[in-house]
């Protein structure tokens, strides 16, 4: 008599598939826990150790010493600053591009897509070659005569925000212009329809369709900026140190591990709680087009 | 045209501008004759992409971040795609928790990796090593390989290995010749990514590379620290080129195949 | 003729997705040569079916059988089954020719003899010269074709086809069930239908099997499943009938607000009954006729709906209950059309007098 459930070979056959998909996808989970988890294991240990004992002084020197504060809030000054000005300066890109014919909208994307396909470095450069004390701006004004000593446009909190503006806006177009582009024309036009003004069909109809995107954006763009290196480094011109340049400090000029993960440690945790904050609108999925 | 359409298009035209205009400056002045930095320049010529291309340690630096980022591409591009199709046809819950896994590098803050990886590489002996190098480098660019598949697959009508299979051949058959040709543009984008995200790495590069193992980025970043050297505006302009070209023909193959005429 | 087709024959399936239930155990046996349709509403289970005999989807539990063969754990690639989807599912990257070649490469075959098979394959689908065509440059008829040729070059054990008629517009779909008809006669196959169009299935099919919510409610000759539903639901699924509540007066007859209404048949057993009244079936009659094998039934015109070949009219019963008849839309009828507002007088043969019981699923 056959067993006519046949429950146990098919459970036995089906755990051989699902161990099959975990065959294939672990090699690319050990890459990450091995050098990801690792990293991350032992900043964490190293934060809680001082010599060979555990240790909570490192977060302690964290809260007591001012320059830590400052770097902090000043991280969350200028990746606040950075986050809204690449609202404004990207909605109307992504707007443009989402109402404009598609020859345009081509061009304005791909336009974004330049800056967005160079390197960071390349572009940060690019920056010091304009805002130099030497760079272009001043050698052209000072050869035309418009001035006669050289204006200090690099080095200072202002290129710093410029380079990181530079870096950030395609991050804030692309979800806004997948938001935008996907709300309906006859929808405005249904607007404008029912006597809505261009500015009041705007405020009541594209910018509430739109916070999806630009919510997306901005948390990008401000996680972003919170752990951003590059940039601030070169155009700060060691004056506007951000957490980043702390931490490298720390490991390279005074190999100070312990201080240097306390550090990494607590910017990662701000990082960890704006992504659990935003999950249950924005999943993470959804923040690193996934979905 | 309305007045507000207009101040659209001005203020657009205005950003595209800023975007745009430091790019193009690095581009022209990388023709310059000059030291200095006047725009435009009055002479042009090739000097610094001379000084470029007949350095050696530039030369060496440009090399190994070729092959590190060819090696990276070798080495994301199957096991990226392998858990992108596990992660696609897997009802396994425990499968979909761990795909948030894989995305976990592009979330932590990268000064983090590089420290991390740093302290970890100097207790093991890989600091500045090729090894060290690649395998950092995978781990950082595998989430856009995943994600890039992941998309592809999930547009993929998952029927079509079914009928594969159900033709006679093997399940890796089925994938190698039905769905690989089919979501070729997606693997293609995510390998670009990958490629490009390991050429141009220059933060974990600061941290762990090194000697001979010196990348590019590194180099230039070195560089830069200490003063403005023209020459880097060359380099720049090529690494821009080839970042971009490497974009458009992979774009105008993507569209090709959307077309049906593979 | 000997051919590779064999009897299939699934018991005791059982399929469960998280807590939905997709099928609650089902048997069918299915001849060698037969064509069988599972016909259900979405939802009803008739694509996990078809997945689970395919080999796309293992059942919870139960098995299934090609033949002597239990393939219950087979993966697709042995099971020699051609499968023709909804979305025919062809390869857009290979051209018409390497779609139908590709089972046989898959089988080693030298390639003079695949040639000659494919060629034999797209005459018997009557696309002979379209082999070097792209998959893009094809109209759903000529896809729908490609698949069929694909699905048949290997001689497989048994065809799978689910909905492949549904992305078709009405003419064409009807020529294609004609042709799958003669292609069936033709080659003898084994063939495992899943369509949700009762009309199709009524047409092509030697039998066919009715799915409601994980079960097979009925399965029997087209004509049988239409003259004798099994319940409720078969009856409004195939028959497109009308259901009405009646109580039951006697061993063959009902009671529908004051008229008696007789059948051919002995009632079925249960508490609620219901007929199942079909718009064909009612003929407008005299106010005085009196047949013995007619039943009769009064009502007040509601509506005549023009609906192309027939006009449809909505009558109330004295109960409450809509029901509609059906008339031939041709300039003969126009006179005597009935207007709304009017009482009109439906006869029923008791041989197309249906009484159902409720069903236990719904």
């Amino acid at each position: 008599m056959t067993d006519l459930s046949n429950a146990a070979g098919i459970a036995r056959a089906e755990r051989a598939e699902q161990r099959g998909y975990l065959l294939l996808f672990l090699p690319a989970l050990l890459l990450v826990l091995v050098f990801l988890g690792a990293p991350l294991g032992l900043l964490f240990v190293q934060s809680l150790r001082e010599g060979d004992s555990f240790s909570l002084i490192h977060y302690a020197r964290i809260l007591d010493e001012p320059i830590y504060w400052r770097t902090y809030s000043e991280t969350l000054k200028i990746s606040l600053i950075v986050t809204v000005l690449s609202i404004l300066l990207g909605f109307p890109l992504a707007y443009a591009a989402a109402v404009a014919s598609r020859g345009w909208s081509t061009l304005i994307l791909a336009l974004v897509m330049l800056p967005f396909w160079t390197s960071v470095l390349v572009r940060t450069y690019a920056w010091l070659v304009v805002l130099q004390r030497r760079g272009i701006i001043n050698t052209t004004l000072l050869n035309l005569g418009v001035i006669d000593a050289p204006l200090s446009l690099s080095h200072n909190f202002t290129a710093v925000l410029i380079g990181m503006l530079h870096v950030m806006i395609p991050f804030m177009v692309f979800p806004l212009y997948a938001a935008l582009s996907k709300i309906p024309q006859e929808l405005t036009q249904a607007g404008h329809s029912l006597g809505g003004g261009a500015f009041y069909v705007f405020r009541r109809v594209v910018l509430p369709l739109s916070a999806p995107g630009m919510m997306a954006g901005s948390v990008l763009v401000f996680i972003l900026c919170l752990g951003f290196y590059l940039t601030p480094e070169l155009l700060g011109g060691g004056k506007t140190i951000m957490v980043s340049s702390l931490v490298q400090r720390n490991v390279e000029l005074y190999l100070q591990f312990g201080a240097a993960s306390a550090v990494a440690m607590v910017l990662l945790a701000l990082v960890c709680t704006i992504f659990w904050a935003v999950d249950r609108v924005l999943p993470v999925e959804k923040i690193v087009g996934m979905r | 045209m309305t007045l507000s359409r207009l101040a659209l298009w001005i203020v657009t035209a205005l950003i595209l501008f800023f975007m745009v205009m430091p790019i193009v400056i690095v581009f022209v002045m990388s023709f310059s004759d000059s030291r200095f930095l006047s725009f435009p320049p009055k002479v042009l010529s090739l000097r610094w992409y001379e000084a470029y291309f007949g350095n050696r340690d530039w030369m060496d630096a440009t090399w190994n971040s070729f092959l590190l980022a060819t090696l990276t591409t070798l080495i994301t591009v199957p096991i990226g795609t392998a858990a992108a199709y596990a992660a696609n046809v897997s009802q396994s819950k425990l499968v979909r928790r761990m795909q948030i896994v894989l995305l976990t590098p592009v979330m932590v803050p990268v000064i983090i990796l590089a420290a991390g990886l740093y302290m970890v590489y100097a207790q093991v002996g890989l600091v500045a090593t090729k090894t060290g190098l690649v395998f950092a480098f995978a781990m950082m660019n595998l989430p856009y390989v995943f994600i890039a598949v992941l998309a592809g697959l999930r547009s993929f009508d998952m029927n079509q290995e079914d009928v594969a299979r159900s033709l006679g051949v093997s399940r890796l058959t089925a994938f190698m010749k039905v769905t690989l040709p089919q979501i070729r543009p997606s693997v293609i984008t995510g390998g670009l990514f990958a490629f490009i995200g390991a050429l141009d790495e220059t933060v974990v590069s600061i941290f762990i590379a090194g000697g001979e193992n010196q990348t590019l980025p590194r180099r230039m970043f070195m560089s830069l620290r200490n003063e403005i050297d023209p020459t880097i505006a060359a380099i720049s302009s090529v690494l821009i080129s080839i970042s971009f070209a490497l974009v458009i023909i992979s774009s105008l193959r993507g569209r090709k195949a959307r077309t049906g005429h593979a | 003729m000997t051919t590779n087709f064999v009897p299939v024959r699934v018991a005791d399936l059982t399929k469960t997705y998280g807590t939905f239930h997709a099928l609650k155990g089902v048997s069918l046996d299915i001849r060698a040569g037969e064509f069988v349709s599972i016909l259900g509403p979405s939802g009803s289970g008739k694509t996990t079916m078809l997945q689970i005999i395919g080999g796309f989807a293992r059942p919870s539990s139960g098995r299934v059988w090609f033949g002597d063969a239990d393939v219950t754990l087979l993966p697709p690639q042995k099971r020699d089954i051609g499968v023709v989807f909804q979305n025919y599912a062809l390869f857009p990257h290979l051209s018409v020719a390497e779609n139908i070649a590709f089972p046989l490469r898959a089988r080693k075959m030298l390639n003079a003899e695949i040639m000659a098979r494919v060629d034999k394959a797209l005459a018997t689908v009557e696309l002979s010269g379209y082999g070097a065509r792209p998959i893009a440059k094809l109209s759903g008829g000529q896809r729908q074709r490609v698949a069929l040729a694909r699905a048949i070059v290997f001689e497989p054990r048994l065809i799978l086809m689910d909905e492949p008629l549904s992305a078709l517009d009405k003419n064409l779909r009807e020529t294609m069930q004609m042709e799958l008809r003669s292609l069936h006669a033709k080659l003898g196959a084994t063939i495992v239908y899943v369509t949700h169009d009762q009309r199709e299935a009524l047409t092509m099919s030697d039998r066919v099997a009715v799915m409601n919510a994980g079960r097979i409610v009925q399965i029997d000759s087209p004509r049988a499943l239409y003259a004798s539903p099994a319940d409720d639901f078969v009856a409004g699924f195939v028959g497109e009938s009308t259901l009405v509540p009646v109580a039951r007066a006697g061993v063959d007859t009902v009671r529908l607000g004051d008229a008696v209404l007789r059948s051919a048949r002995a009632l079925p057993s249960g508490d609620q009954l219901l007929i199942a009244l079909q718009a064909e079936a009612l003929l407008p009659c005299e106010p005085d006729e009196a047949a013995a094998d007619s039943n009769y039934l009064s009502g007040t015109v509601r509506d005549v709906v023009f609906q192309g070949e027939s006009l449809k009219a909505e009558v109330a019963l004295p109960g409450g209950a809509e029901i509609g008849f059906r008339i031939p839309s041709h300039h003969y009828n126009t006179a005597t059309l009935p207007r709304p507002g009017e009482t009109v007088r439906l006869k029923l043969h008791v041989q197309d007098t249906e009484i159902v019981p409720r069903s236990a699923a719904t």
